[in-house]
């Protein structure tokens, strides 16, 4: 039997098909209310996922996800409200199309081209993940290592508009990931006499907390408990134009799920610069720039194209080299472990059909999107107007609960707590969190790697440099830290230059 | 609880390097000299570099500050109780077990944040209902039973 049809057998499975199919009612919620993200909602599925087979646990991963970004365009485009940060770029031109009279339009646009975007990055994912996977088989600790910091680099300074905050979340990150014994040394740090620590923080106790906790203080504190008014919007059939949608809008389409694969696939980055990034390109190559942001469906197309196209380009370093390609997919790595599919190349090799059984589900997320996605639309004023101070007590039970289950002690609700407040204080201080998450993630990888490298070249850095792939690796990372020194040394000179001017005009 | 930013890289720099104490005090062990102290250090510098590039951005937009968002009292007391509310689980849920813990906790925040009683009652005995039964019964997640003479609470 193939592996592809062993991965049928295992997709066509009763507790698969149940898993993804709650699992993407579950996102659709969770994405459709305002304030609560994609991220939030795989953290609080991880502990449910746990008790789980390999197979229907991270079908629920990738439906969840796949449907909580779509579901997000919901709000954004009914109330201005994104229901996750991916939604934003395009939220209010989708609000004013509301306004007009239009919503069906745009939320129909909306859901049509997610999904087509969706199935734009699995097809990229097909094919990308097992051709890197067999270059992946000559990585060495160097490539790993530049591959590690190339996305931690980018979580800095391609993912965050505020780079010293942003390296301050990731060290806040790596600094957690050096707690207990898991280290080349095989020394105990950090653990402060606690046997529970000697294995290190619980990574789901603690994106628990930074996730989903943090958002419900969140909630709490700066006074978000009051559900949107959704009155006056009437929401008509939202699939009636489609055809005459798809003629319309090929070319953007194409181009915002190419660019959102390649965001997505960056390591670091995620959806939500895709989005942006996908919307700023529509605008630039539009023949109508001076519609947008008038309530023009070009921008949103284009966005909503590649935020769902780059939910498949973010597996694949994370399928291939461990390395997530966002906060979800570093979500999924730590699933993939759970299950013993640890991420990296041989598992290309030594189980194909868990492989093809992943890509045949995110097939499937895509095409259900349609079905889940144009209920939801229909019954959108019921979803956005479940209380708050209903919802995010419930949240925070289900928080102790799959914190208390991913270990079976009460410790781990403790760390949960501990990271919830964390998790809240770098938000409202401006530190953004998902750079923390890849720092635990990816710390364990990035210092073994770095300490073998080291003790292989005997101290010398130029060994970093020496293999090919891991001098352009190298060469790219360092490209990127350089980012901020031009923008400032460009952004002085346009100063001067502004200056000149003015003093010319006088 | 938002801080200016140079009070907030000043902050982090003590942080920093408390770290670093902490790593130059760990016992060697590692072949070759890369112990288990390298790379806490190396997080420690770039911290340390980070939060002090926070201090003199804080300082130089010192003049140009905006006003630090105003929370309301009652907002943060919420919060406080959140926060006592997950550590009265912790040490609480193991001695009462979950269904005992959870009910009147998830009664408590509903009334705190000004859902009505009866829903509130409703929602508490419904909630705790259902997530008992998804991870203990379903998931078989052990779930603390507490005393015994209450155990016919764990359906």
């Amino acid at each position: 039997m193939s592996s592809l049809e062993l991965a049928f057998n295992l997709v066509a499975q009763w507790d698969v098909v149940i898993s993804v199919g709650l699992a993407a009612i579950f996102g659709l919620f969770v994405g459709a209310i305002p304030g609560l993200t994609a991220t939030m909602a795989m953290a609080v599925l991880v502990p449910i996922t746990f008790y789980l087979d390999p197979i229907p646990a991270v079908g629920a991963m990738v439906s969840c996800s796949a449907m909580a970004i779509f579901a997000g365009d919901i709000p954004a485009m009914l109330l201005r409200m994104p229901g996750t940060p991916a939604s934003a770029a395009y939220a209010d031109e989708g609000y004013r199309m509301t306004l007009r009279g239009e919503a069906e339009r745009a939320l129909g646009a909306g859901l049509l081209f997610s999904a087509i975007g969706g199935l734009f990055g699995t097809v990229v994912l097909m094919i990308a993940a097992p051709m890197l996977a067999e270059v992946a088989l000559e990585f060495s600790s160097y490539e790993y290592f530049w591959l590690a910091l190339l996305g931690l680099t980018s979580a800095v300074f391609i993912a965050s508009k505020d780079a010293p905050k942003a390296l301050i979340s990731l060290m806040i990150g790596l600094g957690v990931a050096t707690i207990g014994l898991e280290n080349p040394s095989g020394q105990p740090r950090f653990n402060f006499g606690s046997i529970e620590l000697l294995a290190g923080v619980n990574f789901i106790a603690a994106l628990i907390g930074l996730f989903a906790v943090s958002e419900v203080l969140r909630n709490v504190i700066n006074g978000g408990l009051v559900a949107p008014k959704l009155d006056q919007i009437r929401i008509g059939n939202p699939v009636r134009e489609w055809g005459q949608l798809i003629r319309r809008y090929w070319r953007q389409q194409l181009r915002g799920s190419s660019l959102g694969v390649v965001i997505g696939a960056l390591p670091g980055a995620g959806a939500d610069i895709a989005s942006w990034m996908a919307y700023a390109v529509s605008r630039r190559f539009s023949r109508d720039p001076k519609k947008f942001g008038t309530g023009h469906l070009e921008g949103i197309v284009e966005s909503t194209s590649a935020n769902n196209a780059a939910l498949g380009g973010a597996w694949v370093p994370a399928l291939v080299f461990g390395v997530p390609g966002d906060s979800i997919t570093a979500i999924v790595i730590g699933v993939l472990y759970m299950k013993g599919m640890n991420p990296g190349p041989t598992l290309f090799l030594q189980n194909p059909e868990n492989i093809y059984a992943v890509f045949l589900i995110f097939i499937a997320a895509n095409v259900l999107m349609i079905g889940f996605g144009w209920t939801a639309i229909s019954i959108a004023k019921r979803i956005l107007t479940v209380p708050r101070n209903v919802l995010m007590p419930i949240i925070l039970v289900f928080c102790i609960t799959g914190a208390y289950a991913s270990n079976n002690g009460m410790f781990d609700v403790g760390v949960m707590l501990a990271f919830g407040i964390l998790g809240y204080l770098m938000e409202e201080n401006g530190i953004p969190i998902a750079p923390c998450i890849l720092g635990l993630v990816l710390g364990e990888l990035v210092e073994s790697n770095f300490i073998t490298s080291m003790l292989k070249s005997d101290g010398e850095l130029l060994a970093f440099l020496q293999r090919p792939i891991s001098l352009g690796l190298g060469i790219v990372t360092i490209l990127i830290w350089c980012i901020p020194l031009v923008m400032m040394v460009r952004s002085r000179l346009q100063g001067k230059a502004l200056a000149a001017t003015t003093t010319g005009d006088h | 609880m938002r801080l200016p930013d140079d009070v907030l890289g000043m902050l982090l720099l003590v942080v920093a390097g408390g770290y670093a104490a902490m790593a130059l005090a760990l016992p060697g062990g590692a072949p070759g000299d890369y112990g288990p102290e390298v790379f806490p250090l190396l997080i420690s510098t770039l911290t340390a570099a980070a939060s002090l590039s926070l201090v003199f951005r804080g300082l130089r937009a010192r003049r140009a500050a905006s006003m630090p968002a105003v929370r309301e009292p009652r907002n943060w007391l919420q919060g406080a109780a959140i926060c006592a509310a997950i550590l009265a689980v912790v040490f609480v849920m193991p001695i009462l077990g979950f269904a005992l813990t959870i009910c009147p906790i998830l009664f408590l925040i509903f009334c705190m944040l000004g859902v009505r009683i009866r829903v509130a009652v409703l929602i508490s005995i419904l909630a705790t209902f259902a997530i008992q039964l998804i991870f203990g019964t379903y998931l078989l997640v052990p779930l603390p039973n507490g005393p015994s003479f209450l155990r016919w609470m764990n359906f």
